[in-house]
């Protein structure tokens, strides 16, 4: 264990000796776990999928299903759901081993392709929606924190539980409406303006309103969350000595209270990695935004096994990685935690 | 304040992490062709969602009608003319065998020629169960297609089928892309046709660009350049046409409405085969009796649903036939709402208004459910307007919304709004497989297809003489008569045949603008658009 930092002191060091093995212990530990755990999950996938009330064959066909005559209906079922789902997913199983992922029926493509294409997008929509959600979280945090029981803080605590209550597709769609129709600052979706080509400054425009989306969906619970540690965190015995000892004020947030406060935060911003991803669905449909979320849901609804296992695996590997990403962070925040407890 | 020391490389991991995912972002999409477009010669349409396919064989009348060119093809008015045939296909006396003379000189998109075997090829594998084209059914009456030569092919049919020309609108790929089943297929989303337009870009789940194909056999298409932005929210769609990000897309009646007039947008309706009829299952002891299904359709109020449902934009039919499909149409056959001569009716036929004020028989209460799909707000608004009506004749009808998983097992049971018109530019095609005692018995696995389990020996024996009827006008009278003899014993309330309603905006810098009548199948490969290859500028 480290030295209790002192106010004006050498700050914690790097890891302290034997500390660095304990981390790649843990590293290797974590992912170890993963391999047997991404198998169970998908096969858990191909069996839930199999025993789903969804119909292959009618999401397959869509609307078209209305129109195809019995005799046809067959050849579709044969196509889309003829495999016994263990014999799928050893297919898809031994596929994996060999780098194929397998075709998607929903999508009509192979899975890589569409993983390839969407995955990226809906990535820097979340990371950058979950960042610009952090970063406004912790300036009205600490401001609420203050006066936990004045004016402001009562006002942003509500304000925030309200904001929670409210579903992301109607935050995306207010958003809409005012800056991108009322004031027509922003457009209103997709990834470019219709035609043009796919360029930064493109793109930028267009995630402004999708990222604000996702970032006001994340920012109440990072908020709610960090506000109740800071304030905890303000009034503790360590902060008073630091205040005690002539420790100026930003300096106390900054090197006592926010990295403290950080911690508990932080271990459920792991957990919640893998929410935030599948809850990017709604924000990426009502801004034509063309990342995975779509997909997952569409195949989802039609028993298309191989993307769906491939999603899933996605998502849980985001899981795994985001709980180990915030452990190692309270590794390097929290000297007193111990890497091969995690 | 000042960031804690340590904490300042994780900024910056973040940040070169969030540049690595806007450089994978940007690369993963195939980048633009970078020229700007001429906004004189391009145009931007939203979509009501993005294609799940390309292939022909999957999506006939669609987007695909601009990517492929099929033998019969759907003209101005939805008059059947001929595309990739010199002239419309020739039967032989007997109808059981059809030639048709294919267009010389004409190549596909990727360079090769377009001929005979490309046609064989294509209706082989839209019969072939193991391609999995969900149409196959729809080829039944087809027994072989033979390349006689290069430029001729014939179809010979397992007996005499007059209303072919209509199922040749298939779209025709190059034989040697068709490759396997249907999801296998590089078709579906690496079309390779005829057509006058060619898929430049297709950016997944967000839009697409068709451009123009020089030498098209029909004339290098004015409009060169179409991007279709996948929009499936209506308000989001209205929303991006009002901002002027988009020229035209699909809304719903109302929607439009509210959105036409202003912003230079203006409102296009065109009439559809498109038709919502709710069945009355003959499993039900009250529907047993045609007087009563007569009844039920007399106290029903169509021009009310038009009015509240599509703001007027919907025809009402008695039948699966509708006024856009000329003679076959009989303007007689239409039912009044009239609930006063059902109540009668309905009295007649021993189903007294009880204490409680739902008739009853034998003890038996008129009492129905009708299924909608839940997802379906049309079918909703369709389902609660029957109920309401039918309640004030002391008929008790719940409603529930269902999936499609469920619908299909509870047909025979329960009432159900039902769509139909995927082919309405022949009458068997709209009407065969929905009347014909055939399909009368119940199977989870054909459910849509005559779900009133209804059989009439003259129906039956209506629709096969005017299928095998070779004479043009004989044929016409032949469905007209098929009509009144349905509206004496209704298998449904068949509703309203709908308006597709589309927003465009700078239509009038055309000319070549033409109504369609249009199938099910709605989007913006209809509307105005429907000829946009043929468009020439003002």
């Amino acid at each position: 264990m480290s030295t209790v930092v002192a106010g004006g002191g050498p700050v914690r060091s790097a890891l302290a000796p034997g500390r660095g093995v304990a981390v790649l212990r843990l590293v290797r530990r974590r992912l170890l776990w993963a391999a047997p755990l991404m198998g169970l999950i998908s096969l858990a996938v191909f069996a839930l999928a199999a025993a789903s009330p969804t119909d292959a064959a009618a999401a397959f066909l869509g609307a078209r299903d209305e129109f195809t005559g019995g005799a046809a209906r067959a050849g579709v079922e044969q196509i889309v759901a003829g495999t016994h789902w263990a014999e799928a997913w050893w297919r898809w199983a031994s596929g994996l081993v060999g780098g194929d992922l397998g075709v998607s029926t929903s999508a009509r493509m192979p899975v890589a392709d569409v993983v390839a294409a969407r995955l990226p997008w809906t990535l820097l929509l979340m990371v950058l929606g979950l960042a610009v959600g952090a970063a406004a979280a912790v300036p009205l945090a600490l401001l609420a924190a203050r006066r936990p029981h004045g004016l402001l803080a009562r006002v942003l605590t509500s304000g925030l539980w309200a904001l929670s209550a409210v579903p992301s597709f109607l935050v995306a769609m207010g958003l809409m409406a005012v800056l991108a129709l009322a004031l027509g600052w922003l457009p209103t979706g997709g990834l470019t303006d219709p035609g043009a080509p796919v360029t930064i400054g493109q793109v930028a425009r267009h995630l402004v309103l999708p990222v604000l989306s996702v970032a006001l969906g994340q920012l109440p619970w990072i908020t709610l969350h960090l506000h109740r540690a800071v304030t905890a965190q303000l009034r503790s015995p360590a902060t008073e000595a630091a205040r005690l000892r002539g420790v100026p004020e930003r300096r106390v947030l900054a090197r006592h209270v926010l990295p403290t406060a950080a911690v508990p935060t932080l271990a459920i911003a792991g957990a919640r990695l893998p929410e935030v991803v599948a809850g990017s669905v709604l924000v990426e449909e009502v801004f034509s935004w063309p990342g995975l979320g779509q997909s997952l849901v569409k195949a989802a609804l039609a028993q298309d096994f191989a993307l769906l296992a491939a999603c899933t695996v996605l998502l849980s590997a985001v899981a795994v990685l985001g709980g180990l990403l915030a452990d190692l962070c309270l590794v390097r925040i929290d000297p007193r935690t111990d890497p091969d407890a995690l | 304040m000042h960031l804690h020391p340590h904490l300042r490389r994780p900024v910056a991991v973040v940040a070169l992490g969030l540049a690595v995912l806007v450089a994978a972002g940007c690369s993963a999409a195939v980048p633009g062709q970078g020229t700007a477009d001429d906004p004189a010669t391009t145009l931007r349409l939203a979509e009501t969602g993005e294609y799940d396919t390309l292939h022909p064989l999957e999506y006939p009348l669609g987007i695909t009608s601009k990517l492929y060119d099929s033998l019969v093809r759907v003209g101005a008015h939805g008059v059947l003319e001929p595309g990739l045939a010199t002239a419309m296909p020739e039967p032989d006396e007997s109808l059981t065998s059809w030639t048709v003379t294919l267009r010389e000189g004409v190549t596909f998109s990727d360079g090769s020629a377009f001929d005979a075997q490309d046609v064989v090829a294509v209706f082989d594998a839209v019969r072939d169960p193991a391609v999995g084209s969900w149409m196959a059914a729809d080829y039944a009456m087809v027994e072989q297609v033979t390349a006689v030569d290069a430029t001729t092919v014939r179809f010979d049919l397992a007996y005499p089928y007059a209303g072919l020309p209509a199922r040749l609108t298939l779209g025709i790929p190059a034989s040697e892309a068709l490759g396997g089943d249907v999801v296998g297929s590089a078709l579906a989303s690496e079309p390779v046709g005829t057509g006058p337009y060619v898929l430049a870009e297709w950016r997944k789940g967000e839009s697409m660009t068709l451009r123009a194909r020089e030498g098209w056999w029909g004339g290098t298409p004015q409009v060169q350049t179409i991007h279709l932005a996948f929009v499936s929210d209506e308000n989001a769609r209205a929303q991006r046409l009002r901002a002027g990000e988009v020229d035209g897309a699909q809304l719903s009646p109302r929607v439009a409405a509210q959105v036409a007039g202003a912003d230079g947008l203006e409102l296009v309706a065109n009439a559809s085969g498109d038709y919502r009829a709710i069945p009355l299952p003959v499993t039900l002891p009250f529907f047993a009796d045609p007087a009563v299904r007569v009844a039920v359709n007399l106290g029903t109020d169509r021009q009310a649903m038009i009015d509240g449902i599509l703001a007027g934009h919907g025809t009402a039919v008695a039948t699966p036939f509708t006024p856009a499909q000329g003679d076959a149409y009989e303007p007689s056959a239409t039912f009044a709402h009239d609930p006063a001569a059902a109540g009668a009716l309905l009295d007649g036929a021993g189903w007294a208004v009880g204490a409680d004020g739902v008739r009853a028989k034998d003890g038996v209460p008129f009492a129905f459910t009708v299924m909608y799909f839940a997802e379906d707000t049309l079918r909703r608004d369709i389902a609660q307007a029957f109920a309401s009506d039918l309640a004030a004749l002391g008929i008790d009808v719940a409603l529930e919304g269902v999936d499609r998983r469920y619908a299909v097992t509870a047909m025979d049971q329960k009432a159900f709004v039902l769509g139909g018109g995927d082919m309405p530019y022949d009458p068997d095609a709209q009407a065969y497989r929905q009347l014909h005692s055939d399909f009368a018995g119940f199977d989870e696995d054909d459910a849509y297809s005559n779900p009133s389990g209804y059989a009439d020996p003259q129906v039956d024996s209506l629709l096969a003489a005017a299928r095998t009827e070779p004479d043009p006008d004989a044929r016409a009278a032949l469905y007209r008569e098929l009509q009144t003899v349905l509206v004496a014993n209704p298998p449904t309330v068949t509703v309203f045949a709908l308006e597709h309603t589309y927003v465009a905006r700078g239509l009038d810098a055309w000319d070549g603008i033409e109504p369609v009548l249009e199938p099910h199948e709605h989007g913006v490969a209809w509307g105005p658009w429907f000829n946009v290859q043929e468009w020439t500028r003002r």
